[in-house]
């Protein structure tokens, strides 16, 4: 999608937020516990090959599937499309696929995009890939049940046999609230309820809550998915507030880091995040930390406005090592483009990183 | 596997996603997989899977489920010919904007082979646990009904109601069908009916008595309701869900349900199809392989049109 359209959109600063990537608050990922689960799986066909393939590398990365529209084209993508794009991931050795979680996109004038529903193409990708991890990128937490959202969680999780992670935010496009009826007011306190509510449950397994937004009364999650604590949980994050509940209650912690340029803010966001998790009494490398970033493939037709990582795949694998180097280990790659050709333009940059010493 | 020509109704069957706290078992995705893939071997038209959270009745065991739209999304991908539908969706458990968003999308993934069923719940506990309102259900969901037929087939809608907001939305991208997959209203009491009868494709009643006398009067009240609306009863198709105990069924609890022979049970099928319903779906006992298996001769003698 254009990195260009302006967003007129409610400014918090607790709330992570891009102003030039429309549908821009994604997150998602997952870690060591991956190799041990796909032992359990029917088709663990992994085991040995790629992953090993793989040692190498200096941190995981991720595409970003884009189940919307393309902003050039107008054209929304098939599940077949998807599938492909997908599979072929997952065949050149992606190491996680992210969804994003909209259900009415409309950015100013009046343009509406068109986007499927991201939680059941999370589990339909869920049955028809084997290796990759996959994550929302990032699931608001205003528009499903919070206890139904972890119900959701344990069971894509089961079907992945054990490579979700929940990413979870506090939403930030307000016409999604707007179109819905739901408040836009609170979000981070509301987000604080349901992100207790959603952590307690995938770790206890049950919960009895009276909040100010939410309850949960006797509630308890069964049955349980592959991993007795649930899969990981994954909180975009940028304000203060919302930087201190990631700490308090995240597995990891994700930035939607937008243009290029952006990589020079590495050591301030890994100061930030530090100090958070020392105010909340956690060790500070217990928090992973993952994000989101832009790549123009390497022989893509170059748009004046794309403010993605561009270059050869040696420079290319040069920008992700600087990542990995301040502390981030595991990218979402926004793919430009983000089509099989794109996917395939890609993949010398992926094995240029295995190469890595 | 083409749907047989000769048979008098679709044969659709309810997959278990919950926990079976007596037997110690959990139904793992791979035991789901397995099932309704070879249910959709053995020629059963549709799978259904329920939509609930966790039962709590004491002093009965509690047990909880898989979220059934996820389960059925991994569904729509791993299976090629049978319908799909949830034996139904609560609308209380999701905003109804997200139910139109998934139906489109399943519909999508499955290439038009959704059945969006919905209901307005019942379990209270359940309620209770996903802190979901439980009063003025079918006010609720006649909110709800109106906003997701309207996104289905008109693919936009601007509502304002008492429980319920959908304001200048637009349902995008469309799935396979341009109005959408159909819908199913699951209904047994008069005003349930009635909303069915003005907004859906298609009414199902839920497992419960299995006396003819019952279904015939669901009928006609449900042949009333049309007729108030203004609407040609023959354009609003019936389904049933059914118990059918096979000869090994080991019962806890004892419930009405079909038995006998295959040829006792396809005469008994015969006989709904003859009392004017399209679709049964068929919750079986044992609910296993085993028990799809031992089903499977039913399908083969309502196929030769006996």
């Amino acid at each position: 999608m254009s990195r260009k359209l302006d967003m007129t959109i409610g400014e918090t600063s607790d709330v992570q937020m891009t102003r030039d990537r429309p549908l821009g608050m994604f997150t998602y990922g997952d870690g060591a516990c991956m190799l041990k689960w796909v032992a359990h799986q029917p088709h663990a066909i992994i085991e040995g090959t790629a992953m090993d393939a793989h040692r190498n590398r200096p941190l995981k990365v991720g595409l970003f599937l884009q189940t919307f529209e393309n902003m050039r084209t107008r054209v929304a993508p098939s599940w077949p499309d998807l599938l492909l794009l997908a599979q072929r991931a997952e065949a050149v050795g992606f190491d996680s696929i992210w969804v994003g979680d909209h259900l009415f996109v409309r950015f100013p004038p009046d343009d509406v995009y068109q986007i499927w529903e991201g939680w059941s193409m999370l589990s339909a990708l869920a049955a028809s890939t084997t290796r990759v991890e996959l994550g929302s990128l990032v699931a608001c937490t205003s528009f499903r049940n919070p206890a139904l959202l972890a119900k959701m969680a344990v069971t894509v999780d089961e079907i992945s046999g054990g490579r979700l992670t929940l990413g979870l935010g506090a939403g930030w496009h307000e016409p999604d609230f707007r179109a819905f009826g739901y408040p836009y007011d609170h979000r981070v306190s509301r987000f604080e309820e349901a992100l207790t509510l959603i952590a307690t449950l995938l770790r206890k397994g049950k919960i009895n809550f009276e909040g100010r937004f939410h309850q949960a009364r006797e509630c308890e999650l069964r049955p349980r998915g592959p991993r007795a604590q649930g899969p990981p949980i994954l909180v975009g994050a940028a304000g203060e507030r919302m930087l201190r509940l990631t700490a308090r209650h995240a597995d990891i912690w994700n930035r939607d880091l937008g243009p290029a340029e952006s990589i020079t803010e590495l050591p301030e966001w890994r100061t930030r995040v530090d100090a958070a998790c020392t105010k909340e009494g956690r060790d500070p490398n217990s928090l992973e930390r993952y994000a989101m970033i832009g790549i123009e493939t390497p022989g893509a037709p170059s748009s004046e406005d794309s403010t993605s990582h561009k270059g050869s795949p040696e420079e290319l694998a040069d920008a992700l090592r600087t990542y990995a180097s301040e502390g981030i280990s595991h990218v979402q790659v926004w793919l430009e483009p983000a089509t099989l050709a794109g996917i395939e333009a890609f993949a010398p940059t992926l094995e240029l990183l295995d190469r890595s010493s | 596997m083409d749907t047989p020509r000769n048979r008098p109704l679709k044969v659709g069957l309810l997959t278990p996603t919950w926990e079976d706290r007596a037997e110690g078992t959990v139904m793992r995705w791979k035991d789901v997989r397995e099932r309704v893939l070879q249910a959709e071997a053995l020629g059963f038209d549709s799978m259904w899977l329920v939509d609930h959270f966790l039962w709590r009745n004491p002093p009965e065991e509690t047990f909880g489920f898989w979220d059934g739209w996820s389960m059925l999304s991994a569904l729509a991908d791993a299976t090629s010919r049978v319908e799909l539908g949830l034996l139904v969706a609560c609308t209380s458990y999701r905003h109804p904007t997200i139910i139109a968003k998934i139906a489109d999308t399943i519909d999508e993934i499955s290439d038009g082979r959704l059945t969006l069923g919905i209901g307005a719940g019942w379990t209270e506990t359940e309620f209770r646990a996903l802190g979901a309102p439980y009063d003025h259900r079918a006010s609720r969901f006649e909110e709800a009904l109106t906003i997701i037929a309207t996104l289905l087939r008109e693919g936009e809608i601007d509502f304002e109601g008492n429980y319920y907001q959908a304001r200048e939305v637009e349902l995008r991208p469309r799935g396979p069908r341009p109005q959408g997959p159909p819908i199913m209203v699951g209904a047994t009491r008069d005003r349930m009916i009635q909303l069915a009868a003005r907004h859906a494709d298609n009414l199902n009643r839920d497992f419960g008595s299995i006396s003819r006398a019952d279904l015939k009067s669901w009928q006609a009240r449900t042949d009333a309701a049309c007729a108030a609306v203004g609407r040609d009863p023959a354009t609003l198709e019936r389904t049933v869900a059914v118990a059918i105990d096979l000869p090994n069924a080991q019962l806890r609890a004892p419930r009405e349900a079909l038995t006998g022979s295959p040829e006792e049970l396809a005469k008994s099928l015969r006989a709904i199809a003859a009392d004017g319903m399209t679709h049964v779906q068929v919750w079986l006992e044992p609910n296993t392989l085993a028990g799809i298996e031992a089903f499977a001769p039913t399908l083969e003698l309502l196929d030769s049109n006996g």
